[in-house]
């Protein structure tokens, strides 16, 4: 019966080892956006001043998100349900910094990281959340970001703000200085930030950063400026998990945390240390050069280089079992299921105590000091023999160092009225993965070899992740493991042309792209002496992308406007090194991805009313997605490959804002999409830590699947008042709908239920969807959320002042579940055996700001 | 109007594309259907293979039978098989591993592979992969026992699910424990009715309750009727429904045990008629008895010795029997066993008529084994005032050594 859970035998304690990656930086969009949306509202002295500065002359600006009640309600009270706008993820948009390309070109993902907590830098940013023309790059068919990092760009003056907030951190303290232009052609601009939490909204969760950014312009004359900007913001994050809904019960508190645990000093005081850190400072380096060859042409040039750390650190365990409190195996109901009562109450008795549900780093520093082990040819010198305490639990930081370089040089010119750009682009980036030993917890060595391999392979090279240096004796800060490059090239070119015929606007863009990845090993693996050292062949795409688009303008008032997009895009040399860590080994067909959206909008613009409805499809074809998850019994990572993933995302926008009487308006806002598994893929599987191949080429049912983890309904009402005074209050109510677990695809396999006969329950229990918050005895199904924000401002002398604040969650509505997905392991027998892994929306938050100006 | 038209058209068209593409179906992987002529019974299983009595292997991929699982292994007293029923009859499904199954689950079983055959009489589907045949449809569904007698259980129940009210462990098998827990051997035990019908109990030393105590009193047992061969058995699921917590059958008058030392407890009297030499209780191997002999170590001496039971009301009795072990040793006069219906009670019982009783005495001089009497009939007697006793004799030249336990009379 146990070997019923090994149909696949996946589990997921290092659960989503990639996609807890993408969560990580999904909250901490999220966390940036729910701040960088809240100027949005603000209807201030500050806010006059911004409208006069943002604008554009070209008529899709009407589609910007800052004037556009659809963009700034799904950024700002859409983003804690985790909603997407059309569905797209981070990789379908693009931010830039002065018109360069910011995102991890190894996986497309965006990387606010890098600056976050720069709010004042970043708050401006010109934005669009989908397709239309772009002035600095093709941009994603999910729109673009572009933050402007010019020092002359900078409000001339003193900004000093500080926030007060329970969400990621508790406290954020923030200085800007800016010259603006002045008149020795020279302008300066400067911010500090600092945001700090002990512990933020999730128990054992932690929060250090601090942030910079410096600029420095010189206008040489009217023709030509220079300028140069630093940003970074070196950060120590104690992370969330993720759990079942068994471990929420247990624990009473669906934020339960299980990276955390207390740890007893010298001195006998007990500190919460959480085990899941994330350590990152990748500062960015740009270096502008504007040339205004003459009145309608002009030529941007730009070279960018980012560089430094960034890793997470997790425990790690030799010869010992799973310490993690939610492995399934330190579960009561785990148990249960085996018809052990005792051993269910013995569980059951360590979650009811705060130390037994949480992990417990004394016993950790306990069994590494009684593990004394004597190393026989250490370090591969033949006799050396190191004799210590021999770690069983560590802690390890997986890194994953950046260094990317980037050039571009964009040429505008008009002709009549015809604006026409042709830009060029090219970025070099270097992913450098290893492990680092980030804490022996008091043993005296860690020796890198490979569990698993050390007992199933008869050759005692195997267990060597470096060959080279068998045997390896691992002290804290000493690299281990895996040690490789990944490089990533690509090189653009971008043309586009805009122009007005009569009460048409157009436009049209061109881009046409060749990249490149290879991998270079520094270790010689002892399981894959072949193909785990040295460079690798290097894989070559080359892609295109169209776009266009069109305005209609019927009366001045309303706009019906169209936009499409045709391209290729090349797989992510993420997904496509099936097994990075070890060797050189990609999925066996990389082809281009392939992607055709469009939309069509009706939009209403007068003073007193504004309303956009719009209808968008599009379709992502031939998508490679792999996952590598960590399995138990093989104590390795597990690659899942499915190739030939297509998408279809398409749905409704409305938004309509429109003033009431005197300073009282309304707005309504519906997202109503349809974001599906278009096709049926098939999937590989891969062991990491040999050349065995788990499964080859299965066929994943998972046509019309639901794509998870988001809402694809999403409805808002929200009323604001702006006084005469300078202040302002508002509330949004807010409902999600049609939010599903994201489905594993090995259950969706003719294998998963080879046993089973239509009739039997396990067959649909295997292969549905889960549908989250479906409880109808609940108001809304719990799936609601309501917001309140206000704010006022204060001349005083030459003195501004500002105070902000937003409640989330009004209501302290706990039982929300905004997203989850299945693990990958399964019971096909009994589906509930290995529930599914979900987040529930926060409670009753604020963020409240005081901001100084002057 | 031109612009109107156009904005309804767009909005009928959104909401159309929409509406069109909603419910989908998700997709779903091949799967085989299942077909009424794939689906057998129990009964139609049975009978095939009772018509030759050969075993033989199924070679449908798709045959099944839906049944319920009657018992399980959760209690250890069966080890990787499993007792289920259908609407047709009950089987044992003997597994290829042990498996998570409970009492109630409703199951399909893949008969694919698996060999149709008996075990010493037990009809089984052999050789079930509990992983790969087996697919549980629900839980819960828990079969009700039939209500059963021992008189009427037979072998033709085999597999069956069945209650049996108004049971008891016999005299004998009392202070006994379900099996032996230590050396995890199976045990026997004796159950009987109050009409004297008995069957036995089997467990496994493994089962959960192979070290409980007996129950000593009087009520209900859920169990599996098995078969060894010729013997029936019973299969019990769990010690909880071993409910046997009521008065012993109503007619057994009289239980004299000895236990307590003492020779009169109960209203049971020793009547010296000649000599010293009398009834008195002695302990051997652990149980306390009563013992009689007229040796003094170096010489017999006459003696008649009654060991009379107090008066018993058998007048509303339908019938009646003792029951007792004894055992002798040596030569001389055997025991006499009495029954008389006009003794008073005291005095010598020489003056009452008393007729013999035909128990089965120990014929084996040289061991010290109690042997059981046999049920004695005491049908005849079924009136107001009986007694019973038991005489013994010895002379100046011989006499035996007598020695009884556990007298038991019903009624």
């Amino acid at each position: 019966m146990l070997n019923t859970y090994l149909r696949l035998g996946l589990i997921a304690p290092f659960f989503f080892a990639f996609n807890s990656h993408s969560q990580v930086e999904r909250n901490e969009e999220v966390d940036d956006s729910l701040e960088t949306n809240t100027p949005v509202f603000i209807t201030s002295l500050e806010d006059l001043d911004n409208n006069n500065t943002a604008g554009s002359n070209n008529s899709s600006g009407l589609l910007q998100a800052s004037r556009d009640v659809y963009a700034a309600t799904a950024g700002f009270n859409f983003s804690a349900a985790r909603f997407r706008i059309r569905g797209y993820q981070s990789d379908m948009s693009v931010n830039m910094i002065n018109g360069m390309p910011m995102y991890d070109m190894e996986s497309g993902w965006a990387q606010w990281y890098k600056w976050g907590g720069l709010n004042d830098v970043t708050r401006y940013s010109e934005t669009k959340a989908w397709l239309s023309s772009n002035p600095y790059h093709f941009g994603g068919i999910g729109g673009y970001a572009n933050i402007d990092a010019r020092a002359s760009a900078r409000r001339e003056g003193t900004r000093i703000s500080y926030a007060l907030t329970n969400r990621a951190y508790n406290h954020r303290l923030m200085a800007s200085y800016a010259t603006g232009m002045q008149s020795n052609g020279w302008a300066f601009a400067f911010t500090v930030s600092g945001r700090y939490a002990y512990e933020g909204y999730v128990e054992g969760t932690s929060y250090e950063a601090f942030s910079y950014y410096a600029a420095a312009e010189k206008k040489v004359n009217d023709q030509h400026s220079l300028n140069f900007a630093v940003l970074g913001a070196p950060t120590t994050r104690g992370r969330a998990s993720i759990s079942i809904q068994e471990a929420y019960d247990l624990a009473g508190n669906n934020y339960y945390n299980s990276n955390w645990g207390y740890q007893t000093l010298a001195d006998g005081t007990r500190i919460k240390r959480n085990a899941r850190l994330q350590k990152s400072h990748l500062p960015v380096l740009i270096f502008n050069h504007d040339y205004k060859i003459s009145k309608d042409k002009k030529l941007s040039t730009g070279v960018s280089f980012s560089f430094g750390s960034n890793g997470k650190t997790a425990l790690n365990w030799y010869d010992a079992a799973d310490p993690r409190p939610d492995y399934y195996k330190n579960l009561p109901s785990y148990y249960y299921g085996i018809n052990d009562v005792a051993n269910a109450a013995v569980a059951e008795n360590n979650w009811a105590s705060v130390d037994g549900r949480q992990l417990n780093w004394d016993q950790f520093y306990f069994a590494n000091t009684k593990n004394t082990f004597a190393q026989e040819n250490a370090n591969g010198i033949i006799g050396n023999t190191v004799t210590g305490n021999r770690a069983k639990y560590i802690v390890e930081n997986q890194r994953n160092n950046q260094m990317v370089g980037g050039l571009n040089s964009v040429f505008s010119h008009t002709i009549g009225n015809i604006n026409l750009t042709h830009g060029i682009i090219y970025q070099l980036q270097r992913n450098h993965s290893f492990k680092t030993m980030d804490d022996l917890l008091g043993a005296d060595f860690w020796v890198d070899v490979d569990q698993f391999a050390e007992q199933d392979f008869l050759d005692p090279n195997a267990a060597q992740n470096d060959v080279d240096t068998p045997n390896k004796i691992i002290e804290n800060g000493d690299v281990f493991g895996w040690n490789y490059y990944i490089f990533n090239s690509k090189t653009e070119l971008f043309n586009q042309a805009e122009f007005s015929l009569g009460k048409f606007d157009f436009y049209g863009a061109l881009n046409l792209s060749h990249k490149a990845f290879w991998r270079e090993g520094l270790y010689r693996n002892g399981r894959f002496l072949d193909n785990s050292f040295g460079k690798s062949d290097v894989n070559l795409f080359f892609n295109y992308a169209v776009k266009a688009g069109a305005t209609y303008n019927i009366s001045g008032r309303q706009f019906v406007s169209v936009n499409g997009a045709v391209m290729t895009q090349a797989p992510f040399s993420r997904s496509a090194y099936v097994s990075a860590r070890t060797r050189d080994f990609t999925a066996p067909n990389l082809e281009n991805e392939f992607i055709y959206t469009g939309d069509v909008n009706y939009l209403i613009r007068y003073p007193k009313l504004k309303m956009r409805l719009t209808y968008y499809y599009t379709e992502r074809k031939n998508v490679l997605w792999s996952r590598s998850f960590y399995h138990d019994e093989y104590r390795s990572f597990v690659n899942y490959v499915m190739e030939g993933v297509d998408y279809l995302n398409h749905g409704l926008e409305f938004g309509i804002d429109g003033n009431i009487y005197g300073g009282l308006s309304a707005n309504a806002v519906v997202a109503f999409g349809e974001y599906i598994y278009n096709s049926r893929p098939t999937a590989s599987i891969y062991r990491d830590n040999s050349a065995e191949v788990i499964a080859r080429d299965k066929v994943i049912y998972l046509q019309n699947f639901k794509v998870g983890g988001m809402p694809q309904t999403a409805a808002s009402l929200g009323l604001k008042y702006s006084g005469k005074k300078y202040w302002f209050a508002g509330v949004n109510f807010n409902y999600f709908g049609d939010i599903y677990l994201d489905p594993n695809p090995d259950r969706r396999t003719e294998e998963a239920v080879a046993n089973y006969v239509e009739s039997d329950p396990q067959y649909q229990e295997t292969i549905a969807q889960t549908q989250l918050n479906t409880d109808q005895d609940a108001f809304l199904n719990n799936a609601y959320n309501v917001s309140l924000f206000a704010g006022k401002s204060f001349k005083i002398s030459n003195y501004f002042l500002n105070i902000n604040v937003n409640i989330n969650n009004l209501t302290n509505n706990r039982r929300f579940v905004t997203g989850g997905f299945e693990q990958l392991r399964y019971d096909s027998q009994d589906i509930n055996r290995f529930p599914p892994r979900v987040g529930y929306l926060y409670g009753l938050n604020y963020f409240v700001m005081a901001t100084l100006r002057f | 109007m031109r612009k109107l038209k156009f904005q309804y058209l767009f909005l009928v068209g959104a909401v159309a594309a929409l509406a069109w593409s909603c419910n989908k179906e998700l997709d779903q992987p091949p799967v085989s259907q299942l077909h009424d002529s794939d689906v057998t019974t129990i009964d139609s299983l049975r009978s095939q293979y009772y018509s030759t009595t050969t075993p033989f292997i199924i070679e449908d991929s798709l045959l099944s039978i839906y049944v319920t699982v009657t018992m399980d292994e959760v209690e250890g007293n069966i080890y990787k098989n499993l007792y289920v029923q259908d609407a047709t009859g009950p089987a044992n499904i003997r597994l290829t591993s042990s498996s998570d199954y409970k009492v109630g689950d409703s199951l399909r079983i893949s008969l694919f592979g698996v060999e149709i055959s008996d075990y010493n009489g037990v009809f089984q589907i052999n050789n079930v992969d509990p992983d790969k045949n087996i697919v549980k449809q629900a839980s819960g569904k828990e079969i009700l026992p039939t209500p059963m007698s021992f008189a009427h259980i037979s072998a033709a129940d085999e597999g069956k699910l069945i209650i049996i009210e108004n049971v008891q462990f016999t005299y004998d098998q009392l202070g006994n424990t379900y099996a032996d827990a230590i050396t995890q051997s199976s045990e026997n035990r004796y159950l009987e009715d109050c009409e004297g019908n008995s069957l036995y109990i089997r467990t496994s030393g493994f089962a959960d309750f192979a070290g409980t105590e007996l129950p000593s009193g009087n009520g209900s047992i859920t169990c599996i009727v098995s078969v060894f061969g010729s013997d029936i058995q019973l299969l019990v699921r769990s010690e909880s429904e071993v409910n046997m917590s009521g008065a012993r059958c109503p007619g057994q008058l009289v239980v004299k045990d000895f236990e307590d030392n003492s020779m009169t407890s109960g209203g049971w009297s020793v009547v010296q008629v000649t000599g010293t030499d009398t009834w008195e209780t002695g302990s051997f191997g652990g149980s306390v008895l009563t013992v009689i002999s007229n040796y003094d170590g170096s010489t017999n001496n006459a003696c008649e010795s009654w060991l009379i039971s107090p008066s018993l009301d058998l007048s509303n009795s339908t019938g009646s029997t003792l029951s007792f072990m004894n055992t002798q040793r040596y030569g001389g006069d055997d025991l006499e066993v009495l029954i008389s219906t006009d003794y008073t009670g005291t005095g010598d019982p020489n003056g009452a008529t008393w007729n013999a009783l035909p128990a089965t005495l120990d014929t084996d001089g040289s061991s010290w084994d109690l042997v059981p009497s046999g049920l004695v009939d005491l049908s005849g007697y079924l009136v107001a005032n009986v007694h019973i006793a038991f005489k013994y004799t010895g002379t100046d030249s011989d006499g035996k050594t007598w020695e009884l336990d556990d007298i038991i009379i019903t009624g």
